[in-house]
């Protein structure tokens, strides 16, 4: 053996888990040759060293602590889930809406009125389109895309209930109770969190509200009508 | 023994606290083996291993139960440490290295100071040097499981290893601890 590949001979032995010292070609080489039997050596020690070293203790168990936190994420986690899932919807749904709304102020010629009446929607032509003689024929049915746009507003007037009434059922949740007590069923550490996510839906809805009123401003023939942020 | 593991990590995802107990206790040395030797300090460790099992417990569904558990606990052990390590910039402290030493050992016993020789060279190996060697030699696990572990190819696990023994041999050689070559040789 030569000794350039002595010492990657060693490795590949220990890859093996073998014992470099109970090779019999790297027994002879570092009998022969000096600086390979100190390179041998310090590879012996080091690993002597390892795999005598006694296993190492801890100074305090630790496992109390790792399952109070554990727990106490397991509840939140599960908070989170109750709590922001509907809004996780209502969030969706507004994002959903905003191309629509766009598309509202683009067009602010295609009307929608009587927005809180159900089907069959009445159609109502634009003011240029009305004959001012007042004797023209009936109006002609609403274009497919208008009938989109009133069923657009229906269903963001809907969306914007729906966010409300969330607003109004966290508003009165145990974060607004000034008792010291916990409410049954909110943890104290929770209710920081809640007043959080409170905090953070109102702005949700007034920006939405801000939104559709905005579409509603675009519609000539809406006015008077109810805001669709009532 | 992985079906049990699998049942233990099953009944700790459904919330089982004797298994989380359980679970822990089984590891927690192995863990802070590895934690200790990393990061040399005995309250890092400790906090590392607290936020390794933490971590372990409530990420338990990642797990692949089809492959070894231990790869997959130390590789969230070692990435800790790495993170630490990585946070504090600097090389672990260099604390006394004999503070892991059973208290009943007398501390002028003949290999202590090789002992510290050699831990503290290693403490001053790249920490993906030291990572490989102390989960190839220490904790016996595979390349393969080292190359998972450490997200890398096998190659690349087993030149880390092989980097580290080769800066381990030479350091000790270089603080001239190693014996006189005749004697050495007739110890390994
Ligand atoms: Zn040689």
């Amino acid at each position: 053996m030569q000794c350039a590949e002595f010492e990657s001979r060693i490795n590949q032995l220990l890859d093996d888990r073998e014992p470099p010292r109970a090779d019999a070609r790297v027994a002879d080489h570092a009998r022969e040759c000096v600086a390979c039997a100190d390179v041998l050596a310090s590879y012996g020690q080091v690993l002597d060293i390892i795999q005598d070293s006694a296993p190492l203790e801890m100074d305090a168990d630790p496992t109390p602590l790792i399952i109070a936190q554990v727990q106490l994420a397991a509840r939140r986690r599960r908070r989170l889930w109750t709590t922001l899932v509907p809004l996780a919807v209502a969030a969706s749904l507004l994002i959903a809406l905003v191309p629509l709304i766009k598309m509202r102020l683009d067009r602010p010629d295609v009307e929608v009125v009587n927005l809180q009446t159900p089907e069959p929607v009445t159609p109502v032509v634009s003011p240029r389109e009305v004959d001012p003689t007042g004797a023209g024929s009936p109006q002609p049915p609403l274009p497919a895309d208008d009938r989109q746009g009133v069923d657009i507003v229906r269903m963001a007037i809907e969306v914007n209930k729906a966010l409300a009434g969330l607003t109004d059922r966290l508003s009165k949740t145990p974060t607004d109770d000034p008792s010291p007590q916990p409410a049954p069923g909110v943890a104290p550490e929770g209710r920081e969190w809640l007043r959080n996510i409170n905090d953070g839906l109102k702005p949700l809805a007034d920006t939405m509200a801000a939104a559709l009123s905005a579409m509603g401003r675009t519609l000539p023939n809406t006015a008077g009508e109810e805001s669709p942020s009532s | 023994m992985l079906q049990e593991l699998r049942e233990l990590a099953n009944r700790c995802m459904a919330g089982d606290q004797a298994a989380m107990v359980d679970l822990v206790e089984r590891y927690r040395a192995r863990v802070f083996g590895l934690c200790y030797r990393m990061l040399n300090h005995r309250q890092d460790a400790e906090d590392m291993v607290q936020e390794t099992f933490v971590r372990v417990l409530k990420s338990l569904r990642h797990w692949q139960q089809h492959r070894p558990f231990e790869p997959w606990l130390l590789a969230i052990a070692g990435n800790r440490c790495r993170t630490l390590l990585a946070a504090r910039g600097r090389r672990p402290t260099m604390s006394p290295l004999v503070e892991h030493l059973p208290d009943e050992r007398p501390s002028s016993q003949p290999g202590d100071e090789l002992m510290e020789e050699v831990w503290l060279v290693l403490l001053q190996l790249r920490k993906e040097y030291r990572q490989s060697f102390l989960l190839f030699h220490e904790q016996q696990l595979s390349y393969a499981e080292i190359s998972a572990a450490m997200d890398c190819p096998i190659g690349t696990a087993k030149t880390w290893v092989h980097r580290a023994r080769r800066d381990l041999a030479k350091g000790l050689r270089s603080r001239r601890v190693i014996e006189e070559s005749t004697n050495a040789v007739r110890r390994v």
